[in-house]
C-alpha cells in the first residue's frame, strides 16, 4: 500500500467539530506485536506516545447518553481536555459525529468553554449535576499518515468496581473521503488477521460495563430513502451501504446472546444484501460479486442454526408453555431447546470472531466507500436512472412469484417454500426501490405482500419446529407430540387464511406501471 | 428549539415569577434564550427590561397583540401566556409549545377553575397524544403541609401529579425587582430555593427528544 504523499490541501481537511474514525480491536498482546513490528513501518511517520486518563460524565438521569452525547475530561500529563461528542451511535461501520474539543483548567468540566452549538445540544445542566460514571486509562502510539492517524490504545475500562480491558486501533480521518479509513483497514487486516471491527464507541462500553446501557441507544432501523434521481451507481451504493450497516449494527447484540434481535436482524440484513447483488449483478465486477456471495453465505449459514432454535422456543414452546404450565415432558423438551440454542450461539460469537467476518465488513465497507469502481472504472450503464431499471427488475420478480403461487392452494410443503423465498426476494425489491414512487400508490401492494407473507411465516415456522422436535430425539416424545398436536389444529386455519391473502396479493395493480 | 409554555387558571398565581426565573435559568446555562409575554399586563417584558446588562441576555419579546417571529439559534423559548387564557387563545400557544408548565397556588387554589383548564388541556390533541408534556408546579407550597396534601390529591384525581413545590422565599420579590432571579444570586444565597427548581428543570431537559 504506497500512500500518496502530497499533504492534503486545506478543502479536503476534514472540519474541526467533526470526527470521522474506524475501529479495529484486538487482543492485547497481539495488537502491542503488530504495533511493534516492521510491517507498520510501511504506515506513516510515528508520533508522540502518551498516557491518558479519562473521565466521562453524565446527569443522574442519564441525559446526555439517551440523547447520544458524551461529555469527557482527558488528563493528558499536566493538563487537561473537554471534549464532547454527539451523534455517536454511529450506525455504520466507521463513526462520524460532532466533536468540540477544548483545553480546560481542572478534572471538573467547564461547559462555558463550549461553543453555543454544542452548548445547545447539551441543553441545560445545573451546577453539580454532572458526576463521573466510567473513566478510561490508556497507553496511546499514534503514527501520522497523511490522510489518516492511527491510535493504538491499549489499557482498561474502569466503572465503579469493574473493568475491562481495551486494545483498539483509531483510524482518524484528517483529509480527504472515506475510503481513506476503508483501505487502511483493510490492508492491516490483511496483515495482521487477528484484528476485529470494532463498531462500538468507548462511551458506549463505558455505560454498559457501569450497567447505564439504556434501551434508546440500541441502534434504530432507518428507512432507506433513495433519491428520486438517483442513478443506478448512486442506487447500488446506497443500497449495499444500507444493508451491511443493518448487518455489523446488529453483532454486539447477537454475540452477547441475551437478545434474539441481534442473531435475526443480522440475518435480515444479509438476506437483503444477497438480493441486492443479485439485483445489481451486472453492475458488480465478477470476481468481487462471487467473493461476496460466498462470504455472505457463510456469514448466513453460521446464523441460521441459532435463529431456529431462538424461533422455536420465543413462539412455539412458550406458547404451549403457557397452557400447559405443569408439563414436565414439556419441561425437558425446551430445556434440551436451550441447551442446543446455547451451543448455537457459540458457533454465531466462533463466526463473529472470524478473521472472516471483519473481512467481509471492512471489504464490503470500502467497495461502497469507492461506490464499487473498480480500475476498469465503473460501467457507462450505472448513469442511467434507478426508476425505469427499478420497473422492470420488479415486475420480473413479480411474475416469478406469481408463477410460484400457481395452483396455491395444491402447493406442496417444498413449493410453498421456494414461494416464500420469491416472495422475500420481491419484498426486498420493493423496500429498496419504493422510495422512487409516491408512497400511497406504494402501500396497498406491499401491504397486500406482507399480509401473505406472515400468514406463510407462520406456517413456515410450524415446519421448522416440527424438524426441531425430530433432532431433539432423546426428548420425550409425548411433549413432541404436543408440540405437533398443536400445529396440526392450527394449520389447517392458516391455510384458509393463506389462500385469501394469496388471492389478494395476485389481484392487487403493480404499482410500478 | 424547545419552547415552554407558562400558563395558569387565575391570575397571582405566579406565572410571571415561573417565566422569569426559567428563562433567567436556561441563559445561566449558556443557552439561547427568549421570553415572550403574551399577557397584556406585560410583567415579564417589564422585568427583562430592567435586567442589568451584567447578568446572561435575554431576548424580552411583546406578544400581548399576538405571536410574533423568534429570533433564529434561539435555543429556549418561555411564554407567558395571557393571565384568562381563552380557548383560542390556549391553542394557538400550544401549537408552538413543546411543555407546558402550570402553576398553582394553594391559597388562591380554585379548584374549579384548575380542573376546567386541566380538562381542557387533555382534551386538545397534542396534549393527548403525549407530545406535549404538562408540568404542575405548586408554588408557594410547603411540602407536607396541609396544603400541599390537598393539591396533591386534587391532581392525582385529575391523573396528573406536581413535578416541584417552590417554597414561599423573599428572594422571588427582591429579584424581580431588579430584573434579576434566584439564578442570577450566588449558589450560596439561594440554594434552597434553587433546590426547589431541580426537578422542574430536569424534567423540562429530560423532555427533549
Amino acid at each position: 500500500m504506497g500512500s500518496d504523499l502530497t499533504p492534503p490541501s486545506l478543502a479536503t481537511l476534514v472540519a474541526p467539530d467533526r470526527e470521522i474514525e474506524l475501529k479495529l480491536a484486538a487482543e492485547p498482546a497481539s495488537l502491542a506485536a503488530l504495533w511493534a513490528a516492521p510491517a507498520l513501518a510501511d504506515h506513516g511517520r510515528p508520533g508522540p506516545t502518551r498516557r491518558l486518563e479519562t473521565c466521562y460524565f453524565d446527569t443522574a438521569d442519564g441525559r446526555l447518553q439517551r440523547r447520544g452525547l458524551s461529555l469527557r475530561v482527558r488528563r493528558v500529563g499536566r493538563r487537561y481536555q473537554q471534549a464532547l461528542k454527539a451523534g455517536g451511535n454511529g450506525r455504520g461501520l466507521h463513526l462520524d459525529r460532532g466533536e468540540w474539543e477544548v483545553p480546560i483548567d481542572g478534572a471538573e468540566p467547564e461547559l462555558d468553554r463550549l461553543p453555543p452549538p454544542a452548548r445547545e445540544l447539551l441543553g441545560l445542566v445545573l451546577p453539580g449535576e454532572l458526576k463521573p460514571i466510567f473513566t478510561t486509562r490508556v497507553r496511546r502510539q499514534i503514527r501520522h499518515l497523511d490522510a489518516v492517524e492511527i491510535a493504538c490504545d491499549i489499557g482498561e475500562i474502569e466503572a465503579g468496581a469493574r473493568r475491562e480491558p481495551i486494545a483498539e486501533l483509531e483510524l482518524e480521518l484528517r483529509a480527504g473521503a472515506p475510503a481513506a479509513l476503508y483501505e487502511l483497514a483493510v490492508a492491516l487486516h490483511q496483515q495482521a488477521p487477528s484484528l476485529r471491527l470494532e463498531t462500538r464507541s468507548k462511551s458506549a462500553r463505558g455505560y454498559h460495563l457501569a450497567g447505564l446501557a439504556s434501551a434508546a441507544t440500541a441502534r434504530k432501523a432507518t428507512r432507506l430513502e433513495l433519491p428520486g434521481d438517483a442513478t443506478v451507481g448512486e442506487a447500488l451504493v446506497l443500497i449495499v451501504r444500507h444493508g451491511l450497516e443493518h448487518v455489523v449494527a446488529h453483532a454486539a447484540v447477537a454475540a452477547a446472546g441475551a437478545d434474539p434481535e441481534g442473531v435475526h436482524q443480522m440475518r435480515v440484513g444479509l438476506r437483503r444484501l444477497r438480493s441486492a447483488l443479485a439485483l445489481f449483478r451486472d453492475e458488480i465486477p465478477a470476481e468481487r460479486l462471487g467473493w461476496l456471495k460466498a462470504e455472505t453465505k457463510w456469514l448466513a449459514g453460521a446464523l441460521g442454526p441459532t435463529r431456529d432454535w431462538d424461533v422455536f422456543l420465543a413462539e412455539t414452546l412458550r406458547v404451549l408453555l403457557r397452557r400447559r404450565p405443569q408439563d414436565a415432558g414439556l419441561g425437558r423438551l425446551i430445556a434440551a431447546a436451550e441447551t442446543a440454542r446455547a451451543a448455537g450461539y457459540e458457533q454465531v460469537r466462533a463466526a463473529l470472531a472470524d478473521p472472516r467476518y471483519s473481512a467481509l465488513a471492512l471489504r464490503l465497507g470500502l467497495w461502497v466507500e469507492t461506490g464499487f469502481d473498480d480500475d476498469a472504472g465503473g460501467s457507462p450503464r450505472r448513469r442511467l436512472p434507478m426508476r425505469e431499471r427499478a420497473g422492470r427488475l420488479l415486475k420480473r420478480r413479480h411474475k416469478r412469484a406469481l408463477a410460484a403461487g400457481q395452483d396455491f392452494a395444491a402447493l406442496s410443503p417444498d413449493a410453498r417454500h421456494a414461494l416464500r423465498i420469491a416472495l422475500k426476494q420481491l419484498r426486498y425489491a420493493i423496500e429498496f426501490f419504493r422510495s422512487l414512487w409516491d408512497d400511497d400508490i406504494v402501500a396497498p401492494y406491499h401491504e397486500a405482500l406482507a399480509g401473505l407473507q406472515d400468514v406463510l411465516g407462520h406456517m413456515n415456522d410450524m415446519a421448522v419446529a416440527e424438524r426441531l422436535v425430530g433432532a431433539l430425539a432423546a426428548a420425550d416424545s409425548h411433549a413432541g407430540g404436543l408440540v405437533v398436536g398443536w400445529h396440526l389444529r392450527g394449520r389447517e386455519a392458516l391455510l384458509d387464511h393463506a389462500g385469501a391473502d394469496w388471492r389478494r396479493f395476485a389481484e392487487t395493480e403493480p404499482f410500478w406501471r | 428549539m424547545l419552547t415552554v409554555l407558562v400558563a395558569n387558571t387565575k391570575g397571582g398565581c405566579g406565572k410571571t415569577t415561573i417565566a422569569t426565573n426559567l428563562a433567567a435559568a436556561c441563559a445561566g446555562g449558556g443557552l439561547a434564550t427568549v421570553l415572550a409575554d403574551a399577557d397584556r399586563q406585560r410583567s415579564s417584558l417589564a422585568w427583562a427590561e430592567r435586567r442589568p446588562p451584567n447578568l446572561p441576555m435575554i431576548v424580552a419579546l411583546d406578544w400581548a397583540r399576538g405571536v410574533g417571529a423568534v429570533p433564529a439559534k434561539t435555543a429556549r423559548l418561555i411564554i407567558d401566556a395571557p393571565a384568562a387564557l381563552k380557548t383560542k387563545e390556549v391553542e394557538e400557544l400550544l401549537a408552538l409549545a413543546d411543555l407546558v408548565v402550570l402553576p398553582v397556588l394553594p391559597s388562591a387554589f380554585d379548584e374549579t377553575a384548575t380542573r376546567r383548564f386541566v380538562a381542557r388541556l387533555d382534551e386538545l390533541k397534542p396534549v393527548r397524544r403525549s407530545r406535549i408534556g404538562v408540568a404542575i408546579v405548586g408554588n408557594r407550597v410547603r411540602a407536607r403541609s396541609r396544603a400541599a396534601e390537598r393539591l396533591d390529591e386534587f391532581l392525582a384525581e385529575l391523573g396528573h401529579k406536581v413535578v416541584t413545590r417552590l417554597r414561599d422565599s423573599a428572594l422571588y420579590a427582591e429579584t424581580a425587582a431588579s430584573g434579576s432571579s434566584l439564578f442570577d444570586l450566588p449558589v450560596w444565597r439561594s440554594r434552597d430555593a434553587r433546590e426547589d427548581w431541580t426537578p422542574l428543570l430536569t424534567w423540562i431537559e429530560a423532555s427533549r427528544r
